[in-house]
């Protein structure tokens, strides 16, 4: 029964403090997705799950068993860093295979785990090639098969599709699903990218700035993420700064907005709308006005950027409406879909609020 | 007027083909993208186009003249790569400002451009800042002005937001597209991301195994596929063996389903269709009985894998709360939906992409 529990995790790299007072639990399992940009201290703090760097203060727990001070090899994971090299002087096979021949497994048992996790990240054809004739994308797949075949049932993941063509990302982030779930793997699993993170995770853990920013479910982190940061960050959201008027509805540049759930602040308030949930629609209330100022065709849907009195606002349609560059336009936010946070709680520099 | 062009062009390293008599024209101010997977011989490509690598065969022509043997410096081309490659020593004004004070303009002149550069893309705070002390977003931006400030007209990008965090990456490639139309740049920009290439495009150019295999607007290469593979590569599709049973029927799965095509006489042919385009309705034709899978949830949409007798369809769609794991469904393939391709002899390898 692995499962993982991170207590009070700190970790400073000189004065500069990278984790700050970490905790969560892992269930057995589980697909936990660490999520957060460059920098915000996620590869540190599996790097310490991992032992692979000692902590301040804190503990980390396998199954009840305190193991802040074991070293890496004692904890039986399956990890895999960016970087994390591929042996050079061994075939893609051998690599693949090495910890089964570690193990002392017999060589049949080990072909056969080695070709299997060959043919799901595509390299069956290259299995007798060294690392240094294969592309920089073909050797990260490889490492990704080598961690795969270690047959732990804990996985550190670093990453693992980051760099890699982003159709073949998508492949092999399906596969992943497949197989931890056909397997029973707990995982923790590190990125930047929130669509991977919304696939992937049964649970995704927000990391910003060395905190744990919010933890939530993969549906309740997009539906409704507890703070403006997890709006801003996992999928996309528009902001708009609100007085509140009462439970239920907010003046928004002298214009009335309705919301379905219970605000339960004063004062000003931060609401947040997916460009996907605006409708071209006019409304008594929580109607704007403005003008498409670019269309983007992206397949599934069509992006508008609609300027209203100088700032952007985004909506998404599946719909494809033949509206163009310079049109006229009514944007309807539904009550249903809009999001209250506090305007203390700025979901960071680079968000533009409306 | 820059325009480009290129007559039959090929390139062969020792005994490698990696372009393979390559002819497009890019017209004066179009943002033109060049997609495929690593490998694909794309870089390679805007090398030569840049100058930085000559053909084995064929002819390079801007404005009309064949620019085969000049070095890039005569070109008037400005050229931003994937890892931002700012001059450390220097600090953000210095580096945007250098190739201008190397052409020997005077400081004064420099100093203008230098500052209208930086406003442009929202850094002139930044002008006095060294390089690392820069998000790696703002050091993209920032290499982004300097090729800019050489006041070039022509602009070649190689992966510029793969280095990137996704975030950061979505919200540059809006900002590149919207800076080459207010500057009127002709814009070569190489890259695997699809998103990438469907959101920012006025026409992509998809490439495999050294071929371009279709070139053509982003609503004429989603919509319009030139083959199993551009379907594949482009979002995303189910595809189905089918055998042709009438003039516009097919046999798939067991079942009779109505296409627009005249498919009388066809071979190996396969019928395809988005997981957007698959509606949960029960109709008198074309309509799947099948079992759900799994869901997977993923933001604005949710993605159903639903088991029909051989075949397995994805169907994305938001908004059906009431359907789960394990129901019976029906499914609707709308008979203008279906895309159907002939001669193809190996589905699997049409579909390669790793």
């Amino acid at each position: 029964m692995p499962n993982i529990e991170v207590r009070g995790l700190c970790k400073s790299f000189g004065s500069h403090r990278v984790l700050k007072d970490v905790s969560f639990t892992v269930k057995n399992r589980e697909y936990v997705v660490v999520l957060g940009s460059s920098g915000c201290g996620k590869t540190t703090l599996l790097k310490c799950i991992a032992g692979l760097y000692d902590v301040d203060s804190g503990s980390v727990f396998f199954d009840g068993v305190d193991y802040t001070d074991k070293r890496p090899e004692e904890r039986n994971l399956g990890f895999f860093f960016q970087h994390y090299a591929l042996f050079s002087h061994m075939t893609v096979r051998e690599n693949v295979g090495y910890s089964l021949t570690a193990r002392g497994l017999d060589k049949r048992e080990i072909d056969k785990i080695v070709d299997e996790n060959l043919s799901i990240v595509g390299l069956s054809s290259w299995s007798g090639n060294y690392p240094r004739e294969l592309s920089g994308g073909m050797q990260q797949r490889a490492a990704l098969a080598r961690v795969l075949a270690t047959k732990s049932k804990l996985l550190l993941l670093d990453e693992p599709l980051n760099a890699l063509d982003s159709k073949i990302a998508s492949i092999l982030r399906s596969e992943l699903k497949t197989l931890s779930k056909k397997f029973g793997w707990t995982v923790i699993h590190v990125t930047p990218n929130q669509e991977e993170a919304l696939e992937l995770a049964d649970r995704i853990i927000l990391i910003k700035d060395g905190v744990v920013e919010q933890v939530q479910s993969d549906v309740d982190s997009y539906l409704k993420p507890k703070t403006s940061y997890g709006a801003y960050f996992i999928g996309e959201s528009n902001f708009l700064k609100a007085a509140v008027v009462d439970a239920h509805s907010v003046k928004y540049n002298g214009l009335m907005f309705s919301v379905s759930r219970d605000i339960g602040l004063e004062g000003d308030v931060l609401l947040a709308a997916r460009p996907e949930k605006i409708l071209f629609e006019r409304h008594e209330r929580n109607t704007l006005e403005g003008v498409i100022e670019a269309v983007h065709f992206l397949g599934k849907t069509t992006r508008y950027d609609i300027n209203y009195k100088g700032k952007l606002v985004y909506v998404e349609t599946s719909k494809h409406p033949k509206l163009k560059v310079g049109d006229s336009v009514e944007l309807y936010f539904p009550p249903d879909d809009i999001m209250v946070y506090p305007l203390s709680q700025m979901p960071g520099d680079e968000v533009t609020v409306i | 007027m820059p325009a480009i062009e290129l007559k039959n062009v090929s390139k062969r390293f020792e005994n490698i083909t990696a372009v393979d008599g390559v002819s497009f024209r890019i017209k004066d101010r179009e943002y033109v993208t060049l997609l495929g997977p690593s490998g694909c011989g794309k870089t390679t490509l805007l090398r030569m186009i840049a100058g930085l690598l000559k053909p084995s065969e064929g002819d390079i022509l801007i404005d009309g003249k064949s620019v085969v043997g000049m070095p890039p410096e005569d070109r008037n081309i400005g050229y931003l790569f994937q890892n931002y490659a700012l001059f450390p020593h220097m600090n953000v004004a210095e580096n945007v400002g250098y190739g201008s004070l190397v052409r020997g303009e005077a400081k004064a002149h420099t100093k203008k451009v230098t500052e209208e550069m930086l406003r442009f893309v929202n850094l002139l705070e930044w002008a006095g800042f060294m390089p690392r002390e820069l998000s790696g977003g703002m050091q993209q931006r920032a290499a982004l002005v300097r090729a800019l400030a050489t006041g070039c007209r022509t602009l070649f990008l190689d992966e510029p937001m793969s280095s990137l965090d996704p975030k950061i990456g979505v919200k540059l490639r809006y900002e590149i597209q919207k800076a080459a139309k207010k500057m009127g740049l002709t814009v070569v920009h190489v890259t695997h991301d699809q998103s990438d290439a469907m959101s920012i495009s006025d026409r992509i150019i998809v490439m495999k195994a050294g071929k371009v295999v279709q070139a053509g607007t982003p609503k004429e290469i989603y919509n319009h596929p030139s083959r199993p593979y551009v379907a594949h590569f482009i979002g995303e599709s189910n595809f189905m063996k089918a055998g042709p049973s009438g003039s516009n029927v097919l046999s798939i799965d067991g079942h009779t389903v109505i296409v627009k095509e005249n498919v009388s006489g066809m071979k190996g042919v396969v019928a395809a269709i988005r997981p957007e385009k698959i509606l949960f309705e029960k109709r008198l034709e074309n309509t799947f009985e099948g079992v759900v899978e799994s869901v997977d949830f993923l933001g604005p949409v949710a993605r159903f894998n639903v088991r029909l007798n051989d075949v397995c369809l994805s169907v994305s769609t938001a908004k059906r709360p009431d359907i789960k794991k394990g129901m019976k469904v029906n499914l609707y393939l709308p008979p203008e939906n279906l895309m159907v391709f002939c001669d193809i002899a190996n589905l699997e390898e049409e579909l390669k992409v790793m």
